[in-house]
């Protein structure tokens, strides 16, 4: 019994010393694997540096002759990271090498790995890169992916990417609720006025989160060519959307927007039944400080609901409505602009 | 101005950003200095008195817009030329920038080209 006993004690002992052997080397491989990485980055960064920042189309001498997988890996690492920061040509410099060079495919393979973290990576770099061709793969992982934090990288990707091919995309995403709606506004955002004729079929969704990001979208964008178009689905959206929150999202929009279709909208928006619609008209008739919202502010000075009357007295100041110059909001309101409020 | 003989200073908190903008403006015949934050920023700007200052909004100690309300009381930094390059893109970032005196705006991601003629152009002024 006791012989017994020793025996599994010896056991014991020499599997938790050969596990603390095995952890140990792991250990010290993994150092030597991020000091050799480490190494890789030092000795490419200048190149890549330089590829980037400058306007030759040709790259660096460093960079046409990479031969491990290795240090194309870290190549396309540093590629990402500045590749990210830039636009215009030297971003259009990078794609086309990264296409030719075979990263973004490498990259896209990437995006069907089996762990999570490398197929967000993947997306990341995708985006960094800023190939075209890579939306309809990110599409698919947006559509696709189990992983949420994959979902959002995808997403943001398709912005960085700037293409107009992922707006529909990321619109359906945004009413399948598979990333949040500020992922996607943002994105949307990055895309700029290539997305609006999306977003204003968007407007008309059947999804209020959609609304609410396709007409705080269109705000933030502008009119582009489509001016017309855009204030008249903000008009439909400011004044007739069944819900509160993207009517005042429209017509903070149409306070962006301008023009004097949209002060007349903004004007309308005033006398909303909910005094969430009529504050943000009258913060959009303050920021456009148009003579045809004049009257419509007046008004809402003797409206019924402080805030209201508060956001009134400040579009009032803008406009020199004279109106109200006994309400105490307008003194608030004068301080305010004179402290530089607007 | 002579490009050769210009000292510019770029402060930004991001490093890869920070390296991108030195390379190409050295490229170019300029003298860059550099700073990771608001408060070295400020300290090379009075240090150092460069001809133009590249700044960053969102940097740790102090923001870019607070650098440049100090850099424009200062009597002796007066006639710096002033860019903010900054990932704030709102109309009213834009407004409060060029209220506070900056001489220009450029929004990231950047474009390495269009902000070495913007210096150009801003230092030709001088």
């Amino acid at each position: 019994m006791i012989v017994a006993v020793e025996l599994l004690a010896a056991c014991q002992l020499a599997v938790i010393s050969a596990l603390a052997v095995v952890l140990t080397c792991r250990r010290i491989a993994i150092a030597r694997a991020g000091r050799h990485r480490q190494l890789l980055l030092d000795r490419y960064r200048d190149a890549v540096v330089e590829f980037v920042g400058l306007d030759d189309d040709a790259p660096p001498e460093p960079l046409a002759g990479l031969r491990t997988a290795e240090q194309r890996s870290a190549v396309g690492e540093l590629l990402a990271e500045y590749s990210g920061t830039v636009r215009g040509e030297s971003r259009s410099r990078v794609a086309a090498f990264v296409t030719d060079q075979g990263y973004a495919a490498a990259a896209a393979r990437d995006l069907r790995a089996r762990r999570a973290w490398r197929r967000g990576t993947a997306a990341k770099a995708l985006g960094d890169f800023g190939v075209v061709a890579s939306v309809g793969e990110l599409a698919d992982a947006l559509r696709l992916d189990a992983s949420w934090q994959v979902r959002v990288s995808a997403a943001r990707a398709m912005g960085r990417v700037g293409h107009a091919q992922a707006t529909a995309d990321l619109v359906s995403a945004c009413a399948g609720g598979s990333v949040p709606a500020g992922i996607v506004a943002q994105a949307l955002l990055d895309i700029g006025e290539e997305a609006l004729p999306w977003l204003l079929g968007a407007m008309a969704s059947a999804e209020q989160r959609v609304r609410l990001v396709a007409c705080r979208v269109v705000g933030l964008i502008g009119v582009g060519a489509a001016e017309a178009e855009v204030v008249a689905a903000l008009e439909t959206a400011a004044t007739a959307d069944p819900e509160v929150v993207v009517r005042v999202a429209a017509s903070e929009a149409l306070g962006r927007v301008g023009g004097l279709d949209a002060a007349l909208a903004i004007a309308a928006a005033t006398a909303d039944p909910e005094a969430a619609v009529r504050c943000a008209a009258c913060d959009a008739a303050a920021r456009l400080a148009a003579p045809e919202t004049a009257a419509a502010v007046a008004r809402a000075l003797d409206d019924g609901d402080p805030e209201v009357r508060r956001s009134a007295a400040r579009a009032a100041v803008m406009l020199g409505v004279a109106d109200g110059s006994g309400s105490p909001f307008m003194a608030e309101a004068e301080a305010e602009l004179a402290w530089g409020w607007r | 101005m002579d490009s050769v003989h210009a000292k510019v200073l770029v402060a930004d908190d991001e490093p890869h950003l920070l390296r991108l903008v030195k390379f190409r403006l050295e490229r170019e015949g300029y003298e860059v200095l550099t700073a990771v934050d608001g408060e070295s920023a400020l300290q090379v700007a009075r240090d150092e008195h460069p001809d133009l200052c590249v700044l960053d909004v969102m940097m740790p100690k102090r923001s870019g817009f607070d650098v440049l309300r100090e850099l424009r009381s200062d009597e002796t930094c007066a006639g710096m030329k002033v860019i903010m390059l900054t990932a704030r893109a709102q109309d009213r970032d834009v407004d409060v920038g060029f209220s506070l005196g900056a001489d220009d705006y450029i929004t990231k991601p950047f474009s390495p080209q269009e902000l070495r003629v913007r210096i150009g152009a801003h230092l030709s002024k001088r």
